[in-house]
């Protein structure tokens, strides 16, 4: 080894903190950038994984009346598998609405995981969602009962096991029913036969060549909806040709019952004209008519065939699933490389100190012929080791840890198959950023330094002149000062960079924690205040008949009123952009001002509906570049209608559009009729709410209750499913400022190392000498935590504006608490430095440091 | 009794194997209200017995009896406090605060002491009234050094130690704050030590000690100490 070359080694050795420092704060930077741009692309891996490996349909596709043999072969198109399966919807256990599947062996797909006991083996045995048993309590051996309705082959089954299943991944939805509540609660399988159908009702299709696309991506979705059409097309005749055909199998029997009946009427009118008195079979006749008339039209209601086509985006919680990593990819793009800036800024700062300590020895070695180069090649080697020993530990930490405690936290979501790969791509990114703060920051010094002639180097570093402060010349201010005060303050204005990076380190750790509580706050809002402040009702009904609706209403103990209004959907054009699903609301009357407050979103004046003109929500009105005054083009059924926007109101979540009577029934040509019902209640507890949706849909031939309750809390579901993510965020920031505040009290030290050696042989108290350096760093945290709820605030909205959703508004929210953790947090930090900085204090060796000339 | 006892001294300092003896069993006393100048080569071990006479370092063995309080058996607490209310240090390079002015870095001292001496009126005594507001950077050293002076005096202390405090002078300026110290003594009565290489300083002070390899080679008392004006070197 060179002498030049050990005496770099010797210089690690000796600032063994420091370089340590640089290699911690390049890893921690390396370790968020790396670790948070991995968990977006491991969640959706780990379920694109999951999904695979048990099989998950691509396409599903369900019959009213079920599929035929000649179906199956007509729904195998190229590459795909296709299985059928008997399903149903059934109400069982405690009133729950149960997604019913006929367990087949013989069926690959959707395979279920099982978590407990077995799948079943016997007839009388069944198999459970495994939320049954964590949320509604049941347990293996006991018995599961389904209504008569369900119409299966047993009324109740032994439970024998507790499974996942790739089909329903969300622990907190399970979709929509059209029996019970309206909400599904649990899967079950039975075996096959149990179900009591004729034909299969679901057809499960599978592409062999889709399994190694992501199913997030654009690709996969375009094509599986290319497939979707194929299969479409298809089966577009074929839903005529089975209800016609299923119609004529049927109506036999109703027809040899009709022949029966008309020759018994044609007996009865015969013995009438015979003189006989008939009146009472006569009416016995015509009521066995109505019967059968009846049963006729009930027997074209049971033919009628409808199929409904899913892919695995209509899945329950899929959506949602591609939309919290999303979001946590749009975080990722802005979070860590805030990070990464204080990280490299805090870099530059240690290694030019580093390198201005080292000026005797540069000027020493440049003395003895040694060239440029060859000094700044040991710089350049200290700043390469750091920055790749700090890029390496960051990365395989970041990309290993990260994305498995992520994914470890996601409780929400069955149990995954974690695939968490190595983001080369990312990492090389990382390094190059890192590298350029190290290497970069040394090169840059060195050159400035190796610029002066060796005697310039040898002679200390003229010290800059000191000059008055501008706080100075605010006399009545600063006479009022203590004398320590004014000490501090000097100090702080002549270690500008130091100062400047001090706030730097802490604001962004303010900020970065603000942030994190900011996201979770904002999209908690979006729901609040959706339901809070602008729609103020607790339930909406859709309803095939108001009158009988509000018959059961009106029964229900916790009913207080309702407002009717006409909602129907459509899509909304302007300036070349478009919006889809668009609710259209025209209330019946004027109270309906009570149920949804209408909001103008500049005044925040109350709004009323004007003739001929139409209110709009805010996110429309911004996909679509749309103020008040502008002509919207608007589309429901067929045909295009223009009208012009008076107001646009505030707006959360979804879109919609207000309109009165009058304006209705000039754009349409014809008078709305009410189909909803926005209902007033008082607090209900959750089996109320579900026996109310119970009765709605079997009395008040209602189409389904939704309550707010329900929407706020899936909101709130969505919240805590970042909750992980923004625990981490938090718990690094707080480490990042940490490390940046010990680093930079470790300088300011360092270099007035001198001056407080001086202070303490004047007989300053070892506390007096800690204050004396860490009064500096309680201005600078003060002032940091300042700007930081600043940049806090304005980060969060940057992210939020990133993640939103077409549907969604985060209003930027962030509640006290954030305010309180970061600046506590920040607080300690300064006080936890401050211990370390006094024991260190009390330890200075004051002699060495006044003996020499520097 | 004297001012200052110092009774079988012992210094070492343990270096890896090696044992350096900085001190080697120095006794020599000091009296109240003189001058008195340490005189020995670089390496003797002078600075290693002011620093301990000040309260910076202990001795490893032996007494410092200082007001008869051996201070050598002192904590770290009461080794600052001793610093703090006792003792004024000048070192050979002044040690100034940069970044305060001539005033700010002589309040510094005398802001920590109750007994303290008026810092402008201290900075007149050494001929600096002009320069009050002046940073460090901007004054010669003999000017730098005559700060620190006045940071010592103002703190009022019992006791002055001064560390070859003309060491990075010219001539005429280490006149100028050899002047200074001997006043504070002969006018002021404070007790002054001055270490020096310089043996043409013996003559400006009332009691020599001559240090060697660690030990004292004499001590010798001077009845009638040279005014520094009139010393040539
Ligand atoms: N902290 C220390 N560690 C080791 N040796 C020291 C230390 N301080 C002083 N010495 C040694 O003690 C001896 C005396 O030093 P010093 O008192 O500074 O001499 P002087 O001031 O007379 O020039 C020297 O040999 C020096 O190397
Ligand atoms: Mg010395």
């Amino acid at each position: 080894m060179k002498p030049l070359t050990k005496n770099m080694w010797r210089d690690i050795g000796k600032s063994k903190g420091r370089f340590i420092a640089i290699i911690l704060i390049i890893m921690l930077g390396v370790l968020i950038f790396v670790g948070v741009k991995a968990t977006g692309p491991s969640l959706n891996d780990s379920l694109n994984r999951t999904v695979v490996e048990n099989k998950l349909s691509d396409i599903q596709v369900t019959s009213t009346t079920g599929f035929t043999k000649s179906d199956l072969k007509k729904a195998s198109i190229k590459g795909g598998k296709v299985e059928a399966v008997k399903y149903k919807q059934a109400v069982g256990g405690k009133g729950l609405a149960v997604s019913l599947y006929g367990y087949d062996k013989n069926n690959n797909q959707n395979s279920l995981i099982v978590r407990s006991g077995h799948l079943p083996r016997n007839n009388n045995e069944i198999i459970l969602d495994q939320v049954a048993q964590t949320k509604y309590g049941y347990k293996l051996g006991q018995k599961f009962s389904f209504s008569k309705n369900a119409n299966l082959k047993n009324r109740s089954y032994k439970i024998v096991g507790f499974a996942s299943s790739p089909q329903y991944i969300d622990n907190e939805s399970r979709g929509s029913s059209n029996v019970g509540d309206g909400t599904v609660r649990l899967f079950a399988y039975i075996p096959d036969d149990q179900m009591n159908l004729k034909a299969a009702t679901q057809l499960n299709i599978r592409f062999k060549n889709l399994q190694s696309k992501d199913t997030f991506s654009d690709s996969y979705k375009d094509a599986v909806s290319s497939k979707v059409d194929i299969l479409e097309t298809k089966f577009k005749k074929r839903a005529d040709q089975r209800s016609t055909s299923l119609y004529k199998t049927s109506k036999n029997v109703l027809a040899q019952q009709q022949v029966k009946l008309d020759s018994y009427k044609n007996k009865l009118i015969m013995s009438q004209a015979a003189g006989m008195n008939v009146s009472s079979q006569l009416e016995k006749l015509n009521s066995q008519q109505k019967e059968l008339d009846s049963a006729t039209k009930e027997l074209r209601k049971q033919t009628k065939t409808s199929y409904i086509w899913q892919t695995r985006a209509d899945l329950p919680g899929f959506s949602a699933y591609g939309e919290s990593s999303d979001r946590i990819a749009a975080i990722a793009n802005v979070f860590p490389v805030f990070f990464f800036l204080i990280a490299a800024l805090i870099t530059f700062t240690t290694v030019t100190r580093m390198i201005e300590e080292a000026r005797g020895q540069i000027g020493t070695f440049k003395a003895l012929g040694y060239t440029k180069w060859e000094i700044a090649q040991n710089y350049f080697y200290y700043a390469l080791t750091a920055g790749l020993i700090g890029t390496v530990l960051g990365a395989v930490i970041g990309n290993e840890t990260l994305p498995r405690i992520v994914l470890a936290l996601y409780k929400q979501y069955i149990p995954l198959t974690w695939d968490v790969k190595f983001q080369w791509l990312i990492v090389l990114l990382a390094l190059l950023f890192s590298l350029i703060s190290t290497v970069g920051a040394a090169m840059i010094v060195v050159s400035r330094e190796l610029s002066e002639g060796p005697a310039e180097l040898m002679r200390p570093k003229a010290p800059k002149s000191a000059k008055k402060i501008l706080l100075e010349r605010i006399k009545p201010f600063w006479n009022r000062l203590s004398f320590n005060r004014k000490v501090s303050y000097r100090n702080l204005f002549r270690f500008k960079s130091r100062m400047f990076m001090t706030i730097i380190g802490i604001a962004g750790g303010t900020a970065l924690i603000l942030t994190g509580f900011g996201i979770q706050n904002s999209i908690g809002a979006s729901g609040s205040r959706q339901y809070g402040e602008i729609f103020d009702y607790q339930a909406v009904v859709k309803t095939n008949h108001l009158g009988d609706t509000l018959k059961v209403l009106k029964k229900d103990q916790q009913y207080k009123n309702s407002a009717a209004i006409h909602a129907t959907t459509g899509k909304i054009y302007h300036s070349g952009h478009q919006v889809n699903d668009v609710n259209f609301y025209t209330p019946e009357n004027r109270d309906f001002s009570k149920y949804i407050h209408l909001k103008d979103i500049n005044s925040k004046k109350s709004l009323n509906l004007k003739n001929n003109q139409v209110i709009l929500t805010k996110k429309m009105a911004t996909i679509l570049d749309v103020k008040a005054g502008d002509i919207i083009k608007l589309k429901t059924v067929g045909k295009t209608h223009r009208v012009k926007v008076s107001a646009v109101t505030q707006n959360f979540v979804g879109h919609f559009m207000y309109l009165n009577k009058t304006t209705y029934q000039k754009l349409f040509g014809k008078q709305p009729k009410s189909n909803t019902l926005l209902l007033h209640l008082d607090r209900q507890t959750s089996n109320q709410r579900n026996n109310l949706a119970n009765q709605l849909l079997k009395n008040g031939r209602a189409l389904g209750t939704s309550y707010t309750y329900d929407q706020q809390s899936t909101i709130s579901k969505m919240t805590s499913s970042l909750n992980p993510i923004i625990l981490i965020f938090i718990l690094l920031s707080g480490i990042l400022s940490f490390v940046v505040l010990y680093n930079l009290t470790n300088i300011n030290v360092s270099e007035r190392i001198r001056e407080l050696s001086t202070i303490k042989v004047l007989g300053f108290y070892d506390k007096e000498v800690t204050m004396y350096i860490v009064r500096e760093n309680i201005v600078l945290t003060i002032l940091g935590i300042i700007v930081g709820y600043g940049v806090g605030n304005l980060l969060t909205a940057y992210i939020l504006n990133q993640a939103s959703t077409a549907l969604v508004i985060f209003p930027l929210t962030i509640h006290l608490t954030g305010y309180l953790v970061a600046t506590i947090l920040m607080i300690i930090f300064t006080v936890i430095v401050m211990l370390i900085t006094h024991h260190k204090l009390k330890y200075i060796d004051m002699i060495g440091a006044l003996k020499s000339s520097e | 009794m004297a001012y200052i006892e110092v009774k079988h001294e012992y210094k070492r300092y343990q270096m890896g194997e090696t044992e350096i003896i900085a001190n080697n069993d120095l006794s020599f006393e000091v009296e109240r209200g003189k001058l008195t100048v340490i005189l020995g080569p670089s390496g003797a071990g002078k600075s290693t017995v002011l620093n301990i006479l000040g309260g910076m370092d202990s001795p490893s063995d032996g007494e410092i009896i200082i007001d008869g309080t051996d201070i050598g058996k002192f904590t770290e607490r009461q080794l600052t406090e001793y610093r703090r209310n006792d003792v004024g240090f000048v070192f050979q390079f002044y040690n100034l605060i940069p970044n305060l002015t001539t005033k700010e870095n002589v309040e510094l001292a005398s802001a920590i002491v109750d007994d303290a001496l008026d810092p402008t009126e201290v900075l007149k005594q050494v001929g600096l009234s002009q320069r009050i507001d002046n940073f460090p950077s901007q004054l010669s050293g003999g000017e730098q050094q005559r700060v620190a002076i006045a940071r010592a005096l103002a703190k009022n202390p019992k006791l002055l130690l001064c560390d070859e405090p003309t060491g990075a002078l010219d001539y005429e300026t280490g006149k100028q704050v050899l002047t200074l110290l001997q006043n504070a003594s002969h006018k002021d009565d404070k007790t002054v030590i001055i270490i020096t290489h310089n043996s043409a300083l013996a003559s400006m002070a009332d009691r020599i000690i001559r240090i060697n390899d660690a030990k004292v080679r004499s001590v010798e008392d001077n009845q009638d100490p040279k005014p520094v004006q009139d010393i040539e070197w």
